[in-house]
């Protein structure tokens, strides 16, 4: 092996290498100014071996992230095959510049290296516009324009494996992955002579990744021919996904695009259809009275057909090509019309139970239909005076184990809906039996937006219907009473309300997950218009309902329906202009299809099959478009957590079950919370908790792992509450409370905080803040209480930055700053009084004792008590040093027991994580720091009674170093402390858990 | 971000403008110097990574304005500017004129400061401006040529007349891949290394930006090499949220024989040679200071037994130093300004992005941008 050199010796962010030939080298190397240099080396039989510099190509206003050579690709226009070099840049432009002339002719290629590089003539910085007069270079080829920060890769697609054309797949910052094909540019649009001759056409882009920066990715060949891309990127999720236009099994797939059909389309269709049947009469669509014929409602029958019905009073069904082997379909195979009834003329609604090819439409007139996909039979079942608002239908079952379904009919400002019980034991579907359910203009308004049926008995259950305006109420229904001849017993009124489940808009779907089957107890889940997700807990015996989980999904904000797929919960609903299908639990996307917005008429229904999807079929423009998608648009290869780095983290062990449980909350410069559990051996993602709009600066979970906090910029402060709920609902979160900014801008950060129990209270705490403009307040907040907050005490500092604060003991508190001083605080006596109506005036705290423990600020702080009357307190500084305090809590006025140690040149950078760890009654510190090693400490408390001449009431030793991969460590927390290994959790650009074994 | 909440947030960003900085780097350098006198006895000056050129400023404004910022006349005499920028008080104090605010000094002899950068920047008068890459090899005979530019000889690899100090300020635009960043910005500081053993005179002045993080200590290590005294520094104008701190070297001494070369160029992964006599390991000590607080130093390590092969590196941790004075504005903390607080205008305008193209294409192609043509 032997060091080839290059002549030009500059830094470089990126390069390619090409072996051309057996004795030669083709490089291509990016420079930080942004130069392209392309050069080779030559071997030469009986002669030395030499390097020069063949071309440099100017024209990126930015550093060169990224350059490819491509094999031989054959452009369109050209005759020969080409020999391309693609670059991509701080610039945001992808470019493709022309090398084959270069790697053509080797002797006869100009050779710029004749001069030594040392002398070149021309500057080595950036080019800029003002001072330089040329900087473009008509080698450029083609420029791509489209990613929407700096562009990190580039790289040709494999010819053979891409025929038709030549494609580029580029991926940058802005957490998205883009293919683009070479064109030729439209001659007409060459305004200068000196444009490129191609464009660079975006075709696809791919944006699975969170947060920002895909690293790598790829274009991998090894499933069977069928071409896949593979990112990953900062939230170290690794995805694989088909972009389209790659060719599978050697076939270019076009781009589904989605079909549209007109009214006229679909008549025609069934007009096909019924050729050589016996044709229904029909009206004419050109009948004055509906000159404008168009699509009312739309229904699923099954995964594959649905209902239409239309302004004439036309109901046709529909029958989807579906091709197992085809990712996305969009054909309407079958078309035929149903029939024509006069009262669904200028007005119909309809709804079906899909999971039993069940569809109900009406009308103006309050006719009700049924149709039935096993019999193809439509039939009239009911009739009601009135026109029809909307219909609900849930399914349930009777003794005999048959299905049988509920159908609520709103009418038009109707003050009572009407339910219906349809037997379907019997030849055709019938109504067994009916009742009114009064609704309250008062309490939730007359419009009903969705359903769900508890059964409890054989007999009858409850009714939860959802309202536009936000509430959720709850109707018992008794199959006997609706037999009654007494009118006020065939009446169910609300017998409890759940009001803003989803603030003031629309609750949109609900969904029953009953304790046990015919249990007085159980779950409503429930989406809304709101964005949210939200469940409680109702107990219908006591008429209890407790919200135990509510948090807003990052999609929508109007979601429309959710179901349950392989024990995950599925949402989807409208996110600006497109269709999302969105799996809640792993929250990943399954499904997103340009819609051009919500719209009001359309359908959906998923395929309960393994790899799930579904197709939705809409109204635009006049036209019914319909797409359906088999499986998810992409899979996860390997999880992933924050798109940013982790600012804070909190461990919360408890045991249940005489098992441990171990949740790990982060937060990120992402503005997210994740709760992540740690079950053998395996960091599990749990829950993301959006509600920051700042970085997280600190994180704290209660003793009993019951309430989670979290602190940021803005003076955002929440408490959560966590819950385990039943499979499949996960842990509960739910945000109980906000804190409240006292300053005038509310623009401080809430650098940390400290936590203690309320005594007496239940649901009670104290807190401690430390403010980034230097004060310090103590805060208590009472669940129970009607005044839920109330400030007890405010100290000021001085002007510099406050970064710790902690209780030392229920009157003391110790903080420290930027200014590398701790100082302690007492606290009034009575911090546990009752929270009274009238706020007593907050008293005014002062500090005392200033020790100097860093040089700047302290970075991160531990304390824990060592005995009855004194505190360990551990601080890392910004200044690489540790600093130890002993502070005595004996006498209600804390002071220390020991001169501060601080303990220099501890780590190579700031020391920005510890941990105290007690083990075998011997005292253990951990640090980390942006060095990335982790250090263990042992701290020797001597006795004072037998202390030598000289010797410190402290002594500490280093007793062992390891690295970490976690850059910019910010956190660390014990999670596991077994007899003999110590398990540690390190957060900061990533997780990892580290092991100490104990020897 | 508007310029008024970052007023809000940045102490020295407000300073910065009040009084003329281009950047407000530049107390960063005044911070650096308020502990370690780095201007005493300089002349000549070599300035790396200078843009927009704040840095440079206070170069001039020493040298060859003759201006003082020593500690001594510098904290008192803004002792009123502060209150005003801390927001403490509402009258903008009366600016004095330069004769009154600063101790008249009379200009030194001989002085030649040399600027370096990608980006080009506005004119400083006595300051000689040099668009470059400072990795790139041309640099090192451009920067010679400009230190003498009338006795300039292409073969030469050093100074005739080296340097006193050197300073660098390279950043590079941090991609987010943090071992990316980390190891580009060594390179900076290779290279001005390289660049400063070139034209750095014995027991001259070497002060560069390092980012205190992995591997670090190696860096420190070799940097112990070259010179007698190697602190890292973090002025008070350093977020704490940064990683961003200061070697600052003293006392140059180049191995007998060693010469810079540019054919093999110092970056990260190089080793200097190991001098005869190396440097003494730093043993344990303890001292109690005058607040009766103790200082324990374990001293220098054993090399670790971690076995790892790419370890061959000898590590070391400079002591560290907090400069600024501790009642100087703190980079981290929020101050409540008046509410009828006029916002000033930056000294310079930030140079335009390498984005600015995009940017303009951006808002040609209106909603469409960087969207493939949808599945409709
Ligand atoms: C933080 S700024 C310097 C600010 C300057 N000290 C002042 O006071 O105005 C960092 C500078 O490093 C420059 N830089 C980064 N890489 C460089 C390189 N390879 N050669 C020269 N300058 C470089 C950047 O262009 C940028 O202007």
């Amino acid at each position: 092996m032997s060091e080839l050199t290059s002549s030009s010796r500059s830094i470089l962010y990126s390069a390619h290498l090409l072996w051309e030939t057996h004795d030669k080298i083709l490089v291509a190397a990016g420079t930080a100014f942004g130069e392209i240099v392309l050069w080779s080396w030559i071997r030469q039989p009986h002669c030395r071996s030499f390097s020069r510099v063949h071309s440099v190509f100017l024209g990126h206003e930015g550093s060169i992230f990224g350059v490819r050579i491509s094999s031989n690709v054959a452009l369109k226009s050209r005759k020969k095959p080409q020999r391309l070099l693609s670059s991509c840049s701080d610039d945001r432009t992808i470019r493709v510049w022309d090398i084959s002339s270069i790697t053509d002719n080797d002797r006869a290629a100009p050779t710029l290296d004749e001069t030594h590089d040392a002398n070149r003539k021309q500057h080595t910085g950036f080019s800029n516009a003002l001072v330089d007069t040329t900087s473009t270079s008509s080698d450029c080829l083609a420029i791509g324009w489209g990613h929407l920060s700096r562009v990190w890769s580039v790289d040709f697609l494999d010819p053979t494996y891409s025929p038709e054309g030549v494609f580029l797949l580029s991926s940058g910052e802005d957490a998205t992955s883009r293919m683009w094909e070479i064109i030729p540019r439209d001659e007409t649009l060459r305004t200068a002579a000196a444009a490129p001759a191609f464009s660079l056409k975006l075709i696809d882009t791919a944006a699975y990744n969170n947060g920002k920066n895909i690293w790598s990715s790829t274009i991998s060949k090894f499933f069977l021919n069928h071409q896949r891309l593979i990112s990953g990127a900062a939230d170290g999720k690794i995805i694989v996904c088909s972009p389209y236009f790659l060719p599978q099994s050697n076939n270019r797939i076009m781009k589904p695009s989605i079909q549209e059909y007109s009214v006229q389309d679909i008549e025609s269709m069934a007009l096909d259809f019924a050729d050589g049947a016996t044709t229904l009469q029909t009206n004419p669509t050109d009948n004055p009275a509906f000159k404008s014929e168009f699509f009312r409602s739309y229904t699923f029958l099954d995964s594959k057909s649905f209902l239409l019905t239309t302004n004439s009073g036309k109901i046709y069904l529909e029958t989807i090509g579906l091709d197992p082997q085809c990712f996305q379909n969009n054909t309407i195979t079958e078309s035929v019309l149903v029939d024509q009834m006069d009262d669904l003329k200028g007005y119909s609604v309809c709804t079906a139970e899909a999971s039993i090819g069940i569809a109900f439409v009406a009308g103006s007139r309050g006719s009700i239909y049924v149709y039935q996909k096993a019999t193809s039979v439509l039939s009239k079942l009911y009739s009601i005076r009135s026109k029809v608002g909307s219909m609900f239908v849930a399914k349930t079952f009777t003794e005999t184990g048959a299905a049988s379904l509920v159908l609520l009919i709103t009418l038009m400002r109707g003050r009572e809906a009407r339910l219906l019980y349809i037997d379907l034991d019997q030849s055709e579907p019938t109504v067994s039996a009916e009742m009114d359910i009064v609704l309250s203009e008062l309490l939730t308004g007359l419009a009903v937006t969705s359903i769900a049926y508890v059964p409890t008995t054989w007999e009858g259950g409850y009714i939860l219907a959802g309202f536009r305006r936000g509430s959720i109420a709850t109707y018992k229904i008794l199959r006997g009473d609706t037999d009654s001849k007494d009118e006020r017993k065939r009446k169910a009124y609300a017998i409890s309300t759940i009001e803003r489940v989803h603030g003031k808009e629309t609750v949109t779907a609900i969904q029953w997950v009953p304790s046990r089957f015919f249990s007085m107890n159980g779950y409503i889940i429930s989406v809304g218009r709101d964005g949210y997700s939200a469940v409680h807990y109702l107990d219908l015996s006591t008429n209890c309902t407790t919200l135990v989980h509510n948090l807003s999904l990052p999609v929508g904000p109007s979601i429309e329906g959710l179901y349950f797929h392989k024990n995950q919960i599925v949402v989807y609903g409208f996110s600006s202009t497109k269709f999302i299908l969105y799996n809640s639990t792993s929250e990943e996307e399954v499904m997103s299809v340009e819609t051009g917005g919500a719209h009001r008429t359309w359908a959906f229904e998923y395929f309960s099959s393994h790899e799930g999807g579904g197709t939705v079929v809409w109204t635009r423009a006049s036209t019914m478009r319909i797409l359906s998608q088999v499986g998810p648009n992409h899979h996860v290869i390997r999880p992933g957590g924050h798109g940013r780095e982790i600012k804070a983290m909190a461990v919360s062990t408890t045991k249940v079950n005489e098992q441990s449980r171990h949740l790990i909350a982060t937060g990120a410069e992402d503005t997210d919370i994740k709760v992540f559990e740690y079950v053998g051996g395996d960091v599990v993602y749990r829950r993301t908790l959006r509600k920051h709009t700042t970085g997280i600066q600190h994180l704290q979970w209660s003793d009993s792992g019951q309430y989670l906090f979290s602190s940021g910029g803005c003076e955002e402060f929440y408490i959560w509450r966590v819950r385990q709920l039943p499979s499949p609902l996960g842990i509960g979160v739910v945000c109980e409370s906000i804190f409240t900014p006292e300053s005038e801008h509310s623009d401080l950060r809430i650098m940390s905080f400290d936590v203690r129990k309320r005594q007496n209270v239940e649901f009670g705490f104290i807190f401690t803040m430390a403010f980034s403009d230097s004060h310090v307040g103590i805060y208590s907040y009472d669940a129970t209480a009607t005044v839920k907050w109330q400030t007890l005490a405010i100290g000021n500092y001085f002007t510099s930055c406050l970064t710790q604060s902690v209780f030392l003991s229920s009157s003391t508190i110790l903080t420290a700053g930027t200014d590398g001083h701790s100082a302690i605080w007492s606290l009034p006596s009575d911090l546990d009084r009752p929270h009274a109506s009238a706020p007593l005036l907050a008293s005014t705290l002062t500090w005392k004792y200033p020790v100097r423990i860093h040089q700047n600020s302290s970075k991160t702080l531990a304390s824990h008590p060592l005995d009855q009357e004194t505190v360990l307190i551990v601080s890392g500084g910004d200044d690489s040093s540790l600093a130890l305090l002993l502070a005595s809590t004996s006498s209600s006025e804390s002071a220390y027991a020991h001169p501060p140690t601080i303990i220099v040149r501890a780590h190579a950078s700031a020391i920005t994580a510890c941990a105290i760890l007690l083990f075998r009654s011997r005292v253990f510190i951990l640090t980390s720091g942006n060095d990335q090693w982790i250090r263990l400490w042992e701290i020797i408390v001597h006795n004072t009674s037998t202390l030598g001449e000289g010797q410190d009431l402290l002594e500490i030793k280093r007793v062992k170093r390891m690295k970490t991969n976690v850059a910019d460590v910010s956190s660390m927390a014990i999670l596991e402390q077994g007899d003999k290994r110590t398990k540690v959790v390190i957060c900061g650009v990533g997780m990892e858990v580290v092991r100490i074994a104990w020897d | 971000m508007g310029k008024s909440s970052k007023d809000k947030r940045d102490a020295y960003y407000r300073l910065a403008k009040e009084e003329g900085w281009r950047a407000r780097s530049a107390y960063k350098l005044l911070q650096l110097d308020e502990e370690f006198n780095l201007f005493e006895n300089v002349t000549r000056v070599v300035d790396l990574c200078a843009a927009p050129g704040s840095w440079s400023q206070v170069l001039s404004r020493v040298l060859i304005k003759g201006e003082k910022f020593g500690r001594a006349g510098w904290n008192e005499k803004q002792k009123d500017m502060r209150s005003y920028v801390l927001g403490l008080e509402k009258e903008k104090p009366v600016q004095m004129d330069a004769a009154e605010e600063f101790e008249k000094n009379k200009p030194r002899e001989g002085v030649r400061i040399v600027s370096i950068d990608l980006q080009p920047m506005s004119p400083l008068e006595g300051v000689t401006m040099l668009r470059a890459d400072i990795t790139h090899p041309s640099t090192i005979p451009l920067l010679l040529k400009a230190l003498d530019p009338d006795t300039f000889d292409p073969n030469a690899t050093s100074a005739p007349h080296p340097v006193d100090l050197v300073i660098s300020d390279g950043a590079p635009d941090v991609t987010g891949l943090h071992d990316l960043d980390i190891y580009v910005q060594s390179q900076l500081l290779w290279a001005a290394l390289n660049l400063a053993l070139c034209v750095l005179k014995p027991g001259g002045k070497f002060v560069a930006k390092i980012f205190r993080g992995k591997d670090v200590d190696l860096l420190f290590a070799q940097l112990k090499i070259v010179f007698e005294r190697v602190k890292v520094a973090k002025p008070r104008s350093s977020r704490a949220s940064s990683i961003e701190a200061f070697v600052v070297c003293e006392g140059f001494c180049p191995p007998p024989g060693f010469k810079a070369t540019l054919d093999t160029p110092l970056g990260a992964g190089s080793q200097l040679p190991t001098p005869e006599n190396p440097p003494a390991k730093t043993e344990m000590s303890r001292k109690v200071r005058g607040d009766g607080a103790i200082e324990i130093d374990l001293g220098d390590e054993e090399e670790g037994d971690e076995g790892d092969v790419e370890e061959a590196g000898l590590r070391w941790i400079a002591p560290f130093l907090a400069c600024g004075d501790l009642s100087a504005y703190d980079s981290d903390a929020t101050y409540h300004l008046p509410k009828d607080r006029i916002s000033l205008d930056p000294v310079q305008p930030p140079t335009a992005p390498p984005y600015k193209r995009a940017l303009e294409m951006r808002k040609l192609a209106g909603g469409a941008y960087g969207k493939t043509k949808g599945q409709e």
